[in-house]
């Protein structure tokens, strides 16, 4: 005798109808459609540490690449029957086709490694949720909800799982539809594992499979056991390790790219524990994240949002309310109708931010374990452990300290933020120091397990991540990007290849806003990826590449633009020119200073950008101070209008003014052109003057206060009075310590 | 029969006959004083088939769900309030809903700035009070007090723009569902059936605020814009028909080609670019909604039925478009130019609509 429980995968409404099923007719035996060789995890399903949702990892411990995974939920029926199994003492049995084969099947089928995909995410719609499919036809958008009115309303609560069967017995002889090889070898072994059970003498097995797959094991007469094992021949049997680690309801999410994944884990979640008044418990979790995010919500309107929601599935003529009836019913009570506020609360909302959790005992991946063997022999097991977060500081010229910042920042690359550095500066590469803080999250775990299917070790798996990452990618800037993380994470074999891509991204832009974006950083790994022993060779080639580019593309790019645009590419000079001063070995400025030069001269160029431009030309002594004048003196010419003197003025100042001090022909022409400013003018561009001048130090504009002063009163000779106004006894005083400290003595 | 020199009859005498199809082919349960089930609200809102052969004209394009949420509220004791951009059907949804829920679009109160509590909730007849002392028969009702009083739903048009201290005397009507009358020592109770609608437009400036307590009471319902171009064109093409009717223009058919035309300029200005995406163009401050495109149309109808051979053409309509894009002498002057430059001209077969247009700007 055995049963057949067709069920939908993750269902709250097979999960309950399949409790009362076992109830009424308690079985001997359960077999449930799972991997047979994840039955080693059975054991620990028991453990009371362990809260799903959880999800056994099944993976060939030889070759990481080859893994899966098998999510269970509180509500999934299959979670349910093991528990029941469990807690009865009655034997439970995985019946499905043994991982370790379907790992080989894949691999003939392709002829090539791939990471595989649990069984069920292959299939297509009808396999993987046929109910689903039905219920769509049948008009409901959701399938929990044609399953509540089909199979759980008042009066339907016959035998629902011989309805199932016919319902799909139907629809696979009447579709005709040729299985998958995959499919029809998974039912075989199904199979033999039924005629197992029945063979070992028990006397009321219950068979808990997908509903699809219910027919293919209820005419098990119909089949004859040498088809069965011709099917399954020459596939063999590996050791596959199966262990328990905790899972998400992101994960379990459709959204989130898992194909066999349910669209709204936390509803189905409340449907399940708590059918009744799931509608008013979503409505109340809806006015709790409202609040969270300081909106108002009462008590009373989570009310009156569950009897809309309800009258609105009325109308509709549906048992019960859905996700669409809920929403629109808290976006008309709650939010006034604007979308925005649920908006900001729909991930938690529809798809619940629980994770699962799994007791320290039960084994590890082996990503996990590398991890803590190097948290371990870093001696960082302590910050590991605390729950409160922790600094660190790091010098990289201590072999372990440059080790420790590999490590965490190969986790940053993995998306796993145990540490942040703190205050980074702009040009962190250069530093020798790092500050962290330390903190590690439990739900980093998931993180770490996530991280697992792309290495075996942390080292690896960041190469491989960032390698993924740069080839989703052609924009220079994010290539960058990666190339700094990889440089920082000490991933040196994913470094190089980088380079290669920038080179050709870099070579395809034709924006020099990219490149001039781009030049700065990679100065900086090229002059201080030594600090952290890279081979930075080819950064240099690069740069050699860009930066004659830029210097050819730069005077047209500034030509007539706005002054929004203009501050944007002055920011870039700037940082350009500190870049390349800083190559000064590697790379001939000569090139870059004609450049500065044509954009000094050129008329329409922004006055803001030929202002800067002249003033690194003096910086650069490329220009000497006449002709700086007389550059200057043409910018404020008065046939000028005299918001562009000032902007001129903004740009050559930029940074200090100690050159009008020092420069009295300079100091001169400005005098000049403030004073022969008409009063109207001078209102004008007197904001413009004071944000030119505000950068200044304090003592430099006293000076120049000082200056302007005696421009006008002119024949002051010497400001004797001003430097004698220090107590000569007292000064003297200092000069034997002086004398001491120079060695004069 | 309706009396034929009214201008616009009422929604329940105009759909009269639709409303009796539907009273007489219902059988879900209604409820209490609704005439009709929420659901036959719904058909008669959304247009449909009957059973028995009636064709219900559909009242609203758009989407059927935000009817359905508008009825359910209704349903429920929470009043409801539908905002939106003049010009997106709230006061059109609003009438025909109160018509084939209670059979009445008559309990009205028409929010203005002026508005005093009276209007909401009772006045008196002072020549009685004077006469009489305080007593029922002095009593002048509100449309808010009578729709308590015989469970009906009462509508409050432009509910913003009334006074914030007169809002408030809603607040005990739609949370109590009483009306306290303190100088007779009396109240009234509202029946079942009682319910408010509410409109109020979310563009204008200088409205009121509604405070949360009253806001509290509300399920809002945000009428959108039409969401395409095909939307749009028949919600106008239909009005202009039925408008038509009304002011006895000699029957043509409605300016297919024109209503598209005008509908894609409307659309391509309100969204800042054309409907193929390419291009980005300067919106004008006006509205541009719906309800102005047909106002258009039928004022080009009118013209071309007086003044021309009867058929609507790009000259008829070309005075009122610029009339409704420009309304600001500057700005929308500009964008409207810019429009015409950079779009219309280049559009094939436009031409004709380029030159009216032009004409008049020189």
């Amino acid at each position: 005798m055995y049963h057949i429980y067709g069920i939908r995968h993750h269902g709250p409404g097979s999960a309950r109808s399949l409790l009362r099923a076992l109830e009424a007719a308690p079985p001997d035996c359960l077999l449930i459609e799972a991997p047979a060789d994840a039955e080693p995890a059975l054991e620990h399903a028991w453990h009371p540490g362990i809260i799903p949702p959880v999800a056994v990892l099944l993976y060939d411990e030889k070759d990481l690449s080859k893994a899966s995974y098998l999510p269970f939920a509180e509500f999934s029926p299959e979670w349910q029957a093991i528990r029941y199994g469990l807690a009865r003492g009655i034997p439970v049995l995985f019946m499905d086709l043994p991982m370790s084969m379907q790992f080989q099947m894949e691999e003939d089928k392709q002829g090539q490694m791939e990471i595989p995909l649990p069984s069920s995410e292959n299939e297509e719609p009808i396999v993987r949720d046929p109910m689903g499919y039905i219920a769509e036809i049948a008009g409901f958008s959701d399938s929990e909800r044609w399953w509540e009115a089909t199979f759980e309303q008042p009066g339907h609560e016959g035998d629902i799982f011989s309805a199932i069967i016919e319902l799909h017995t139907a629809l696979r002889d009447e579709l005709g539809r040729q299985e998958t090889r995959h499919n029809r070898v998974r039912e075989a072994y199904m199979r033999k594992t039924l005629r197992q059970a029945l063979a070992g003498g028990y006397k009321n097995v219950a068979v808990v499979c997908g509903a699809w797959h219910a027919p293919a094991l209820n005419r098990l007469a119909r089949f004859q056991p040498k088809d069965d094992n011709a099917l399954l021949k020459g596939l063999r049997k590996k050791k596959i390790a199966a262990t328990w680690i905790p899972w998400s309801y992101k994960r379990l999410a459709f959204q989130s790219g898992y194909r066999a994944g349910v669209v709204s884990p936390a509803w189905y979640a409340l449907l399940f524990s708590r059918r009744g008044e799931a509608v008013q418990w979503w409505m109340a979790r809806v006015a709790g994240l409202l609040r969270k995010e300081g909106f108002n919500a009462s008590a009373a309107q989570a009310m009156e949002a569950a009897r809309l929601a309800q009258a609105l599935a009325a109308i509709r003529q549906q048992p019960v309310a859905g996700i669409g009836e809920m929403k629109e019913a808290a976006l008309a009570v709650f939010c006034e109708g604007n979308e925005e506020p649920l908006q900001l609360i729909e991930e938690q909302l529809v798809i619940g931010n629980e994770v699962g959790e799994v007791p320290a005992d039960i084994p590890q991946i082996p990503l996990q374990k590398d991890l803590e063997s190097r948290i371990r022999s870093l001696r960082l097991a302590k910050a590991f452990r605390s729950a409160v977060p922790e600094t660190k500081e790091l010098d990289l010229r201590k072999a372990n300290h440059l080790d420790i910042s590999h490590l965490l920042h190969q986790l940053n690359v993995l998306e796993i933020p145990w540490g942040k550095v703190l205050e980074a500066p702009e040009n962190r590469l250069g530093s020798f120091h790092e500050n962290w803080r330390l903190e590690w999250l439990p739900e980093y775990v998931i993180k770490v397990i996530e991280a697992g299917m792309w290495g075996n070790t942390v080292h690896s798996a960041a190469t491989f991540y960032i390698q993924k990452r740069a080839a989703g990618t052609e924009e220079l800037s994010s290539l960058i990007g990666l190339a700094r993380e990889a440089l920082l994470a000490g991933i040196t074999n994913a470094f190089n290849p980088l380079v290669g891509r920038i080179e050709d991204a870099a070579s395809l832009t034709r924006d020099i806003y990219y490149l001039m974006d781009a030049l700065p950083v990679l100065a900086d790994i090229a002059r201080y990826g030594d600090t952290r022993q890279t081979d930075v060779e080819s950064v240099r080639a690069l740069i050699r590449h860009i930066a004659p580019r830029i210097c050819i593309g730069l005077p047209a790019a500034v030509l007539h633009i706005e002054e929004e645009p203009a501050r944007e590419w002055h920011r870039l000079i700037v940082q350009n020119n500190r870049a390349i001063s800083l190559l000064g070995q590697e790379l001939s400025p000569q090139q870059w200073i004609e450049t500065l030069d044509k954009i000094a001269r050129a008329g329409g160029a922004h006055p803001l950008i030929r202002g800067l431009c002249s003033r690194m030309l003096f910086d650069r002594s490329a220009h000497p101070p006449p002709e700086t004048a007389r550059l200057m003196r043409f910018a404020l010419s008065a046939a000028d209008e005299a918001q562009s003197g000032a902007l001129w003025l903004e740009g050559f100042l930029y940074g200090s003014g100690l050159l009008l001090i020092h420069l009295p022909a300079l100091w001169a022409i400005l005098d000049e052109w403030v004073a022969e400013m008409p009063a109207a003018h001078f209102d004008e561009i007197l904001p413009l003057l004071r944000r030119a001048f505000s950068e200044f130090t304090p003592p430099e504009r006293e000076k120049m206060l000082r200056l302007a002063r005696r421009g006008m009163q002119e024949p002051e000779k010497n400001d004797a009075s001003v430097e004698t106004a220090f107590d000569q006894k007292r000064a003297k005083q200092v000069l034997p310590t002086v004398k001491l400290l120079l060695g004069l003595d | 029969m309706p009396d034929q020199t009214i201008l616009r009859p009422p929604a329940e005498e105009s759909y009269a006959k639709e409303l009796e199809a539907l009273r007489a082919s219902d059988s879900r349960p209604k409820p209490p004083n609704w005439t009709l089930s929420p659901q036959a609200v719904t058909t008669y809102i959304m247009g449909g088939k009957l059973e028995d052969g009636t064709e219900i004209e559909p009242k609203y394009y758009g989407s059927r769900r935000l009817i359905e949420v508008a009825v359910a509220t209704l349903a429920t004791d929470r009043a409801l309030l539908l905002t939106g951009i003049p010009g997106t059907a709230k006061t059109w949804v609003s009438e025909h809903l109160a018509a084939a829920v209670s059979g009445t679009s008559r309990l009205l109160v028409q929010g203005t700035a002026g508005l005093s509590e009276e209007a909401l909730r009772y006045g008196w007849n002072y020549a009685r009070l004077i006469a009489e002392g305080p007593s029922e028969r002095a009593l002048v009702p509100s449309p808010v007090m009578l729709a308590m009083q015989q469970g009906k739903v009462a509508r409050i048009e432009e509910l913003t723009r009334i006074p914030s201290d007169v809002q408030d005397a809603l607040i005990t009507v739609l949370s109590e569902k009483i009306l306290p009358i303190p100088e007779l020592h009396t109240d009234v109770q509202a029946r079942q059936g009682f319910n408010i609608i509410a409109t109020a437009n979310n563009r204008d400036k200088g409205v009121n605020e509604l405070s949360s307590a009253l806001r509290r009471r509300f399920n809002t319902v945000v009428m959108p814009l039409p969401a395409t171009l095909e939307e749009e064109v028949a919600i106008v093409k239909n009005r202009v028909e039925q408008i038509g009717e009304s002011l006895r223009l000699p029957p043509a058919p409605a300016p297919i080609e024109e209503i598209r035309r005008l509908v894609t300029i409307f659309r391509e200005l309100r969204n800042g670019k054309t409907e193929d995406g390419k291009r980005k163009l300067k919106s004008p401050g006006s509205t541009l909604s719906t309800a102005e495109a047909i106002s258009v149309i039928s004022n080009g109808q009118a013209l071309a039925t007086h003044f021309g051979d009867g058929e609507t053409r790009a000259a008829d309509i070309a005075g009122s478009l610029a009339g409704a894009v420009v309304k600001d002498p500057v700005q929308d002057k500009t964008a409207w130019l810019e429009y015409l430059e950079t779009v219309v001209k280049e559009r094939e077969g436009w031409e004709d609509l380029y030159e009216a247009c032009r004409e008049l700007l020189d």
